[in-house]
């Protein structure tokens, strides 16, 4: 499931427990359906009526969130965000094993950039799971900085916790005024904090090739030592942002679709990216045995 | 081709098989299907076949003395005679298939099914097999009788014919050979009349006594050679011999007698005076004989003349005996070079005639020979002839009483009771298998084939690129699974595979238990 699905999943909840009218729910399911991936999509409708009582559960859980600003266990699981207590094991330590593998790279908090391989290769997923897992840890904090300018999804769940209209990344860079606590904003999961993408008049990688950019980066991770920064990245094969994105950061981390990228055009991108900052490769979405 | 170690198969097979669930269970679904289908309208095939011992050594062969058909392309031949639109004409209108009168197109239609259903096989060049297969077994028996039948008739008839027409054939060639032979003869008749007694050993004679004349010949000469020099030596002594040798004689001769008188004389004397008259008579012959000596030998008339070899001999010669030893051995010598040298004149007349007798006989003997040597030959040829034709008239006779048959059935056509070849059971069988089997042969040539990065190793040994972790699916509580992947929908599909698997087997063996056909499925 895309995150895009997952979010809009909780949002269809969200919008049934405000008592808004079913159609405009179903439309809103629809307008939120991604093209094209597995599961989730044209059952999403389905899904978010059949779970009507779940949606009633998570009302009541929600309002207490509304003040505590923190997402439920089972809303986290909608979400697709893993947490400590997880029933699914497998994806938990899976999560933990990056995060380990990442720690053994250097002493001390880091930057990381995470970027799938192909469109819709799950990097948001393992970016935003990467900064809730380090999270985990009560002695760490992490900030999700959403440099994806093609699908950002930081900013739909920040709606999801009554955050709306705050500023963004794109603001950020553009507005000297701003400052970084217009933009560093709570993410609804203990200890991890995200950067929005921000509204955006114009599109354009040169955002993150300015020195504004790269002092905002050196910033946010020196402010505090325990800080780990993940910064969620467009689809490499697309565009060039995220090689100019992959310079900024400490390491890279490349997130491979299962079933997904033939080996040469894996090898392609790798060979465009300094091979001294690519932490390794993540292989996503392996089916169950 | 992926790269794919051998621990990781296992798993990466099983992950595979249930992402794609659906797809395995229509290739399931679908190829046991498609076998039941197919196994239900497959037709039973009832074979009857009949073997026929083939008698390779037909009745031509002894005619004509040589292999007339490679037995190899027998069953070639016996397919050309079978597939013979009378065969099948016959065996289209006297086989009931039950399906009433045909029209001309359905009647072609199932001339060429029967031929495709026919084969004819060649067993060790000693059998011929005739097979042929329908569904009803009925119908496979009574064609294939009917095929063996008529086949025997034709082949009877066309061997029948095959037989007359040597015998024709035979006979011509008697006519032809007997004719060249009574030519022969009249000329050889004709050359013995003209040239009597002439065998074909004459020349050898003829020959033979030339030789023996030419070595006589040569041999008389040389006698007559050695005779001719031996009376020329004879002449020679005999000519110096005539003046001494007979003068010397003659004087010594004298004086013995003078010497013998004187003794006379000698022992008178002694008693006697030399006046006592025998005294004197003896003196006065003593001096006769002295008188005689000394008187000059001219007297030629005293002397007898004879002629030998061309020459004259003195008569006073005859006086020594050594001159009258060599006359007589000149005389033999001359009358032997004399009769030598008639011999050898006569010798080499007869050479001569010989010779030329000789010349004329070659000639007419070669002739002779050429004219015997083609008596001999169309003698024989005919004599032959003669043998054949009348093997042939054997053979014509046997066939027509049919007896000499060229073709006989060893094994009747049999009627089948189980059905040969692929049956219901065996389609049914191989499709479960198939069914169970290609979607896994699908999964895995899938996955060989396709490149895309699936397996851990890929990255760490192929790309050798680290490899951080591998994230699971992440399961959603509300996850829809499409309806074919639900375990449930699985199980159902194979099951209503399985009854229906069930079913026709049963429709099937009522249908077949109900029909009169019989047989197992």
């Amino acid at each position: 499931m895309t995150d895009r699905a997952k979010i809009a999943n909780v949002r269809s909840m969200l919008d049934q427990q405000q008592g808004k009218s079913r159609r405009r729910v179903s439309k809103g399911g629809r307008e939120l359906v991604p093209t094209g991936r597995r599961i989730g999509g044209s059952t999403q409708l389905r899904a978010a009526n059949d779970s009507v009582s779940l949606a009633d559960r998570a009302r009541a859980e929600l309002a207490n969130m509304e003040e505590a600003k923190l997402f439920s266990d089972r809303q986290l699981e909608l979400l697709g965000i893993v947490h400590p207590r997880s029933k699914d094991r497998a994806l938990v330590d899976a999560f933990r094993q990056l995060r380990t593998k990442l720690y053994s790279l250097r002493e001390g908090n880091f930057s990381v950039l995470v970027s799938s391989v192909v469109p819709q290769g799950g990097g948001s997923f393992v970016g935003l799971n990467l900064a809730a897992t380090i999270a985990f840890d009560k002695a760490k904090t992490s900030l999700l900085v959403d440099a994806n300018l093609h699908d950002p999804i930081v900013h739909r769940l920040q709606k999801l916790i009554g955050i709306e209209n705050g500023h963004g990344l794109l603001e950020y860079l553009e507005h000297p005024e701003l400052g970084i606590e217009h933009i560093v904003s709570p993410s609804g999961v203990p200890r991890m904090r995200v950067i929005p993408i921000g509204s955006h008049a114009e599109i354009s990688a040169e955002h993150f090739t300015s020195a504004r950019y790269r002092q905002l980066m050196e910033d946010i991770k020196d402010r505090y030592d325990n800080r780990f920064v993940v910064v969620d990245g467009p689809a490499m094969s697309t565009t060039a942002d995220a090689r100019i994105l992959s310079d900024i950061c400490d390491y890279t981390v490349l997130v491979v679709p299962y079933g997904g990228v033939t080996p040469g055009s894996l090898d392609a991108i790798v060979d465009e990216i300094d091979e001294r900052k690519l932490a390794g490769i993540v292989m996503n979405d392996q089916p169950a045995d | 081709m992926s790269h794919i170690t051998l621990d990781e198969l296992g798993p990466l097979l099983s992950r595979e098989a249930s992402a794609r669930r659906g797809t395995l269970l229509a290739i399931f679904a679908g190829v046991s299907l498609l076998f039941l289908v197919v196994a239900f309208f497959w037709q039973k095939k009832y074979t009857s076949y009949a073997q026929l011992s083939v008698d390779d050594s037909r009745i031509v062969a002894p005619i004509v003395g040589a292999e007339t058909t490679s037995s190899s392309d027998q069953a070639n031949v016996a397919r050309e005679e079978l597939f013979n639109n009378d065969i099948l004409e016959r065996v289209v209108s006297e086989v009931d298939r039950g399906d009433g009168p045909l029209s001309a197109v359905a009647r072609e239609r199932l001339k060429r099914e029967i031929m495709d259903n026919t084969d004819v096989y060649n067993i060790d060049n000693l059998l011929l097999e005739i097979t042929y297969w329908d569904p009803d077994p009925r119908v496979a028996f009574e064609t294939t009788t009917l095929f063996a039948d008529l086949f025997l008739a034709r082949a009877m008839k066309s061997s029948t014919e095959e037989t007359s027409d040597a015998f024709d054939f035979i006979t011509n060639q008697v006519e032809t050979y007997r004719n060249k032979l009574e030519d022969a003869e009249a000329r050889l008749e004709s050359f013995r009349a003209q040239y009597p007694g002439v065998s074909t050993a004459s020349g050898v004679l003829a020959d033979d006594r030339v030789v023996e004349l030419q070595r006589d010949l040569e041999a008389t000469q040389l006698q007559y050679a050695q005779a001719e020099q031996r009376r020329r030596s004879l002449e020679r002594e005999l000519a110096s011999e005539s003046s001494t040798i007979a003068r010397d004689y003659e004087a010594s001769r004298l004086a013995g007698q003078i010497a013998q008188l004187q003794a006379e004389v000698d022992v008178l004397r002694l008693n006697y005076t030399d006046d006592y008259p025998d005294i004197v008579r003896l003196n006065q012959q003593i001096q006769d004989i002295r008188d005689n000596a000394r008187a000059p030998t001219g007297g030629d008339e005293t002397q007898s003349v004879f002629t030998l070899g061309g020459r004259n001999y003195s008569g006073a010669s005859n006086l020594s005996p050594v001159y009258q030893q060599l006359r007589s051995e000149l005389a033999t010598t001359a009358a032997e070079a004399d009769a030598l040298r008639s011999r050898r004149d006569q010798l080499a007349v007869l050479v001569k005639n010989e010779e030329e007798r000789s010349n004329v006989s070659s000639r007419v003997e070669r002739e002779l020979t050429e004219l015997t040597r083609d008596y001999q030959i169309n003698k024989e040829l005919y004599e032959d002839l003669l043998r054949r034709q009348e093997s042939a008239r054997l053979s014509m006779t046997l066939g027509a009483e049919k007896q000499g048959v060229l073709y006989r059935i060893v094994e009747p056509p049999n009627f089948p009771v189980l059905p040969t070849g692929l049956r219901f059971m065996h389609i049914a069988l191989a499709g479960i298998v198939l069914a169970t089997l290609l979607p896994f042969v699908y999964l895995f040539v899938f996955l060989k084939l396709d490149p895309r990065i699936r397996t851990s190793s890929t990255v760490t040994d192929v790309l050798e690129l680290p490899l951080l972790t591998v994230v699971p699916h992440m399961k959603q509580p509300n996850d829809k699974q499409p309806m074919f992947h639900r375990p449930l929908a699985i199980m159902g599909t194979v099951a209503v595979v399985c009854v229906l698997y069930v079913v026709v087997f049963i429709i099937k063996f009522t249908l077949e238990a109900s029909s009169s056909t019989g047989g197992i499925l």
